[in-house]
């Protein structure tokens, strides 16, 4: 397995604020519960992982500085007890994987068994077709029969579609926003998708952006492609890292499962953050988060942009 | 992947715990079951050549009719993406098994095997699950319902249309039968397949399912799909058809011979629902679920009926 989180910033932030300024009048940050009604507040989950690459729970407020277009932000909300997790599964059912779906079904099924108490997840798939099971739950058993009974391999991947689809199925819910993906990370689209929005990469970063969705990508290798292994899409890279979430590159000899419980340890150990911006201009703004505890090679990573919209 | 016969035993642990947690009653009620016999055997059967058990316990017959009788039909039709594209055989010839085209053979052949008391309505599932109004055998009237539902793709909640289908079907008069034709690719459901078979043992309702082979082309084949289907059509007392078995020759292949297979199947599913006898019985055993067989002089071969009957009715 070979993790790829500590990338350094791409070159996207630029582009997307031009393509926001256009694009306004949408939707305020994502609020949790815990964050105080009224106010307009940005939330930031944040990851915090040693050199070795342990996660680091026991941090507190005055560890941490948040930056808001390069200008420090005073902490409102920090909480780093456990959230609950609201989950889109997405397994990748298209020809490129499909030697791969057994796989897919156990590590899956290795994800399902970590959800804890409170924590809410659909599971979806795409192929032929983009199928969502409409109960978003934390009942283990009726996920396991998901798993077992609605895996259909086969066909092409339609990739884009099918995460604007699963985030619209999390539009609703507040708190963290999850959309975990299994897949070889290479959209082709579909002919077969009728009535399902045709939206590409763009459309999915703005979200990223305005709604705060996290994405996590577990990267499969591709049966089908030249030479059997080409490496995972880039774009789904950067992706998950600008959204906060994380890509994990399974190869040859890993063992998905394993990868799933990493995951879900990371989801049960992330802090929330949250500080209220002084400027409400309608543009991408960028976001760094430090932390300032003395100590060698600590990583944080939390979504990398957010658009300051005015609550309507 | 879960059995269809793990599924069946959790579904009849459920359905028996919520039989016998119902007011226990003094008297028992009349139940009855349609079996379906050799063509040879469906007229005037005496009930005496019948033996009807209960768990293997012989039950008290009062009376047994035999066909026709007045049908209740719910054609259910998969029109998600895996219908409208269902693999390309060599030659890569696509098949649209949700084309208006492939069901037009059908649709004009209605009146002429539906009888003037049946009574047929249109469902289907894919983007939506749509179940239309109930029309007689008249070719406008059947027309315009197989439009009012026909879809252009999307998921597969074949469960939770199925369970809809059985509700729909609960309070009609006649011999209650699901027609469903699909691949069996089920997704997106909120209910289980084992839910399905709860329901289908609380109903009357046969299930005859029309399924389709794995395409060629597929990497890895979708195992315990059709297996699904011969499940339920085997509780309820209905049948599986595989489109490649039906004939004992390769899978229909182009539009117009699938056309043809489905007409023919339906065909012989009208035939077969309607010339079923039905049994009255009185059951001579407690609140629950049983197990039902049927004999005709002493024999189970040729005979065919549902699996599993709820006794909850002592009045």
């Amino acid at each position: 397995m070979v993790y790829h989180g500590a990338m350094p910033p791409r070159p996207r932030f630029h582009c997307v604020t031009t393509t926001i300024l256009i694009s306004l009048g949408v939707v305020a940050a994502q609020q949790p519960p815990a964050f105080r009604s009224g106010v307009q507040t940005v939330s930031i989950f944040a990851t915090v992982r040693s050199a070795d690459g342990r996660l680091v729970p026991d941090l507190t407020r005055d560890d941490f500085t948040v930056l808001d277009n390069g200008k420090r932000q005073e902490i409102a909300v920090f909480r780093k007890d456990v959230v609950p997790i609201t989950v889109a599964m997405l397994l990748d059912m298209s020809g490129s994987v499909e030697r791969e779906v057994t796989g897919v079904r156990s590590a899956a099924q290795a994800f399902v068994d970590r959800l804890w108490a409170g924590d809410r997840m659909r599971i979806g798939t795409f192929g032929i077709e983009i199928a969502l099971s409409p109960r978003l739950t934390g009942d283990h058993a009726y996920l396991r029969h998901v798993l077992a009974e609605e895996i259909w391999p086969g066909g092409p991947t339609p990739l884009w579609q099918a995460i604007d689809a699963a985030m619209t199925s999390l539009t609703a819910e507040g708190g963290r926003r999850v959309i975990l993906l299994f897949t070889d990370g290479y959209n082709t689209g579909s002919p077969f998708t009728q009535g399902i929005p045709d939206v590409g990469l763009p459309a999915i970063e703005r979200r990223v952006d305005r709604e705060g969705f996290m994405i996590y990508v577990v990267g499969l290798p591709s049966t089908m492609r030249m030479g059997g292994n080409m490496p995972m899409n880039a774009e789904m890279k950067w992706l998950s890292v600008d959204s906060g979430g994380g890509f994990y590159e399974v190869r040859k000899g890993d063992d998905p499962a394993e990868t799933m419980g990493r995951i879900a340890d990371e989801l049960h150990h992330q802090y929330s953050i949250g500080f209220q911006p002084q400027i409400l201009d309608g543009k991408a703004h960028k976001i760094d988060v430090k932390v300032t505890r003395p100590g060698p090679g600590m990583k944080v990573r939390t979504r990398r942009a957010y658009i300051a919209s005015p609550i309507s | 992947m879960m059995t269809g016969r793990t599924a069946a035993a959790l579904m009849i642990t459920a359905v028996s715990l919520q039989a016998q947690g119902d007011t226990p009653r003094t008297e028992p009620a009349r139940a009855s079951v349609y079996v379906a016999l050799a063509a040879d055997q469906r007229t005037a059967i005496a009930k005496d050549r019948l033996t009807l058990m209960l768990d293997g316990a012989p039950q008290d017959i009062v009376t047994c009719a035999g066909g026709p009788h007045p049908l209740n039909v719910i054609a259910l039709l998969d029109f998600s993406s895996t219908m409208h594209f269902h693999g390309a055989p060599p030659g890569f010839v696509m098949i649209d098994y949700g084309s208006e085209r492939m069901f037009d053979k059908l649709l004009r052949g209605l009146p002429r095997i539906m009888q003037p008391a049946d009574r047929i309505r249109f469902a289907s599932f894919a983007r939506g699950l749509v179940i239309g109004p109930e029309t007689g055998p008249d070719q406008k009237a059947i027309l315009n319902a197989f439009r009012a539902v026909h879809q252009e793709g999307g998921p597969s909640p074949l469960w939770d249309a199925l369970i809809r289908s059985i509700d729909t079907l609960e309070a009609a008069a006649g011999r209650r039968v699901i027609i469903v034709f699909t691949d069996a690719r089920a997704t997106g459901n909120d209910h289980r397949f084992a839910d399905v078979l709860a329901r289908l043992i609380r109903s009357d309702v046969a299930v005859y399912a029309l399924g389709l082979p794995d395409s060629p082309q597929a990497q890895v084949i979708a195992e315990g799909r059709n297996e699904t289907l011969r499940r339920l059509a085997e509780e309820s007392g209905g049948t599986f058809v595989l489109a490649d078995a039906s004939r004992g020759k390769r899978p229909p292949k182009l539009p117009g011979d699938m056309g043809k297979w489905l007409f023919e199947s339906v065909g012989a599913i009208v035939e077969d629902a309607r010339q079923q006898s039905r049994i009255d019985f009185t059951p001579a055993v407690p609140d629950g679920v049983h197990t039902v067989t049927v004999r005709l002089d002493g024999s189970e071969i040729g005979t065919r009926t549902r699996r599993h009957l709820i006794v909850q009715g002592r009045q």
